[in-house]
């Protein structure tokens, strides 16, 4: 059915409260803005294709669901994510601060070492800028990290982010070929419905 | 306060555990505003899965005593909640030298691709081993910390079991992935056998005669054929089941298949209780292999923090690191919220871990479910001629001496551990002991050596505690609007009994609504392109 997607790929989306990161979500998936989006409910994570270079993905892309106010991410939230998006405000010193915070965070929880970090600037359509686009750019190389900067609210910047990020994702080696090597089991609703195979004591029963 | 938390909720439920956290999640998903807090700084108290050091942290912990209680405000008592971690005992540990089996560094990928050839040629290569001493070990653990998830309470789901169904309909199944369990085996004598568990299983074993093979199956089937409450099932009530299985026909040798692995019970169970955990067991086999069982990756703890997210994605409010003591009402009312960072949250409901409940509340002298666990972790598989993954060996003690012991090995596919290494849990209740962990020794002596002689494995590392749950009954008096939550009952597999627990909290909270109800259709469905 979807012999065209190469493969789903985990993203994650990081930082402090209030930085935009469900409206950066939201308007890359649905192309949609609330200016009152107010502390996020109910966004869990959304799935979109994205088409680079001729390379079509499907991205998973994973709210924090309101869970980083006070730091309590679970460590599940990081499992497997190939891609990491941290956002800070440009218009909040504080933000860009902490993203030290997060990245260490970061280094804990993931399981995968080679994952892609993006480091995103976010709210420039607004007035009252407290971090330079120059020092972004510093914070990023410093880390080894993609930089760029957005506007949720006037759409720049956020498809871009996303595509750097696939592209880097692809271009590292072992990130994402050797999905699914371990024969996992997931439980969903085709589940209930499912026969036994030959072996199961059931079907003896009928 | 410092935070800027709301200061009312529907719900404050205090400690992470597997009930505590379905109940949140069941109270956020019906749009109740939740308040979940832990004091330790990570999830899930007495279930939680650990990396390497933090196993160290936690065995290093004497936990604090509970805070001082404050004077009353305003007819509002204070009443510190207990600390948890005064249930666990007897905890050691130990290192051991051993001989590990290097993992191969994996061919770059782009490499691999390349030369597919030149694949094949390198695993024939003969493994590379490395002998560590105690010293060398404790190093080597301390350097993979981070590749070790270590739980605390181990515990399976049966494939067709009530927790599964509920991760089904609520969608938290989503958060989750997990593997079969491939290899149900039995210790009986110092011999390990692989235990017969579906049809093709029984036709094609060699442990057991053709002529027994008929009977087994015919047995097994009937088995599953009584029905719950029925007249026949209550006759059975009276008798063991190990009485019941000596007239069937059957030898010993199967009667202990069915006995300790298919049943898991032990000398004492009744035989329409080894029935109904029977039938529990064989319903689940057929759809993920020759197995009933499923363990979820990187550990129990992650099905608590799944239901943690489903509560959080329905606006339930986390906050770790963070204690919380009770207030209640002078005059024996309803308690009326919980006393937290220095401020008042007032709730109209509170759910609190047993562990944690004021001790003012608790009756430590009715009888508990107490049980030893180890963590060993091990150069081998202790069933060489299994298949590659998770075995799951009963070690009953035929002269009943002791109750079985359980014992879970994880491989690195669970991502319990690295390459080249096992993680073996070992569950069993304490009582019969004289001295703790006596029946451990036994079987440690009969499944592992120290030298590797005979093939067997080596254990690297020994971690020992016991664990003194308090479960809900030896609870009493608490003001009508305070739930308690039993901690992890290892000594049954399943999450049936916590599942159960969860559902009667939500039930007596909030008896018209639906518990963990399929969300609707979802939005992720819609923005695809």
């Amino acid at each position: 059915m979807e012999e065209d997607v190469l493969t789903t790929l985990k993203i994650l989306i990081i930082g402090e409260s209030g930085v935009g990161k469900s409206s950066l979500l939201l308007r890359f998936t649905e192309d949609s803005f609330n200016p009152d989006q107010s502390i996020t409910i109910g966004v869990d994570f959304k799935t979109k294709k994205l088409t680079t270079e001729g390379n079509t993905v499907r991205l998973a892309i994973w709210d924090t669901a309101g869970q980083e106010r006070f730091r309590t991410l679970t460590p599940s939230y990081y499992r497997d994510a190939q891609g990491a998006i941290l956002v800070y405000d440009v218009t909040s010193k504080q933000t860009f601060t902490k993203l030290d915070t997060w990245l260490s965070e970061l280094d804990t929880f993931s399981t995968k070492s080679n994952i892609v970090k993006m480091v995103v600037g976010n709210k420039i359509d607004k007035d009252g800028r407290e971090v330079s686009r120059d020092e972004g750019i510093k914070f990023a190389r410093r880390h080894a990290t993609l930089f760029i900067e957005s506007s949720a609210k006037t759409q720049d910047g956020v498809q871009c982010a996303f595509e750097e990020l696939v592209q880097k994702i692809i271009q590292t080696p072992g990130l994402w070929e050797s999905m699914r090597s371990k024969n996992t089991i997931s439980v969903d609703g085709d589940n209930n419905e499912s026969e036994p195979s030959c072996g199961g004591w059931k079907c003896s029963l009928s | 306060m410092s935070d800027d938390l709301p200061s009312s909720y529907d719900v404050v439920v205090v400690g992470t555990g597997l009930v505590e956290s379905i109940v949140a999640a069941a109270a956020a998903r019906i749009g109740k505003q939740v308040l979940h807090i832990d004091k330790n700084k990570y999830y899930g108290q007495h279930w939680a899965t650990f990396n390497y050091d933090d196993v160290q942290q936690w065995v290093g912990d004497k936990g604090e005593a509970p805070s001082p209680t404050h004077d009353p405000v305003d007819n509002l008592q204070f009443l510190a909640t207990e600390e948890s971690r005064r249930l666990v005992s007897d905890i050691s540990q130990d290192w051991f030298g051993g001989v590990i089996t290097k993992p191969k560094e994996p061919p770059k990928k782009s490499e691999a691709a390349a030369e597919g050839d030149a694949k094949a040629d390198s695993t024939d290569e003969a493994p590379v081993t490395e002998t560590l001493t105690a010293d060398d070990t404790k190093a080597k653990l301390a350097s993979l910390s981070r590749k070790f998830n270590i739980d605390l309470a181990p515990k399976l789901l049966f494939f067709k079991g009530p927790m599964v169904d509920v991760l089904i309909k609520s969608q938290v199944s989503r958060y989750l992935e997990f593997l079969g369990v491939q290899n149900i085996l039995l210790c009986v004598n110092g011999v390990i056998e692989l235990v017969p568990c579906s049809k093709s299983d029984v036709f094609s074993t060699r442990t057991v005669t053709i002529v027994e093979k008929r009977l087994l199956m015919k047995l097994l089937t009937t088995l599953q054929s009584y029905k719950d409450d029925s007249e026949e099932l209550k006759e059975l009530e009276n008798s063991t089941f190990e009485d019941y299985l000596k007239q069937q026909n059957i030898s010993e040798t199967v009667q202990h298949y069915i006995l300790y692995s298919i049943a898991m019970a032990t000398q004492e169970t009744t035989a329409a209780q080894g029935i109904k955990q029977a039938q529990a067991f064989l319903n689940s086999i057929g759809f993920c292999g020759n197995t009933p069982f499923i363990w979820p990756m990187y550990g129990t703890s992650e099905i608590l923090q799944a239901f943690c997210r489903l509560s959080a994605v329905y606006g339930g409010i986390y906050c770790l690191n963070r204690n919380a003591d009770f207030l209640v009402n002078v005059e024996n009312g309803p308690c009326e919220g919980v006393y937290s960072n220095g401020g008042i949250l007032k709730a109209q409901n509170v759910v609190v871990s047993t562990g944690l409940v004021p001790s003012c509340y608790v009756n430590r002298e009715s009888p508990s479910e107490c049980y030893q666990r180890a963590v060993l972790i091990t150069n081998k598989a202790v069933f060489p001629g299994g298949k590659e993954g998770i075995s799951l060996l009963t070690y009953p003690f035929l002269d009943s001496s002791f109750d079985p012991i359980t014992l879970l090995e994880l491989n690195s596919n669970t991502s319990s551990c690295p390459k080249g290494f096992f993680v073996v849990h070992l569950v069993s209740r304490k009582g019969k002991q004289k001295t703790p962990y006596e029946d451990f020794d036994k079987l440690i002596a009969d499944i592992f050596s120290p030298s590797g002689e005979g093939d067997k494995p080596t254990i690297l590392y020994k971690l020992l505690f016991t664990v003194d749950i308090i479960s809900s009954t030896q609870v009493s008096d608490l003001p009508a609007n305070v739930h308690s939550c039993s901690g992890p009952r290892c000594l049954s597999i399943d999450f049936h009994s916590s599942l159960q627990e969860a559902e009667t909290i939500f039930k007596r909270m909030f008896p018209d609504d639906e518990f963990l109800p399929t969300p609707e259709a979802v939005e992720e469905v819609a923005s695809e392109e």
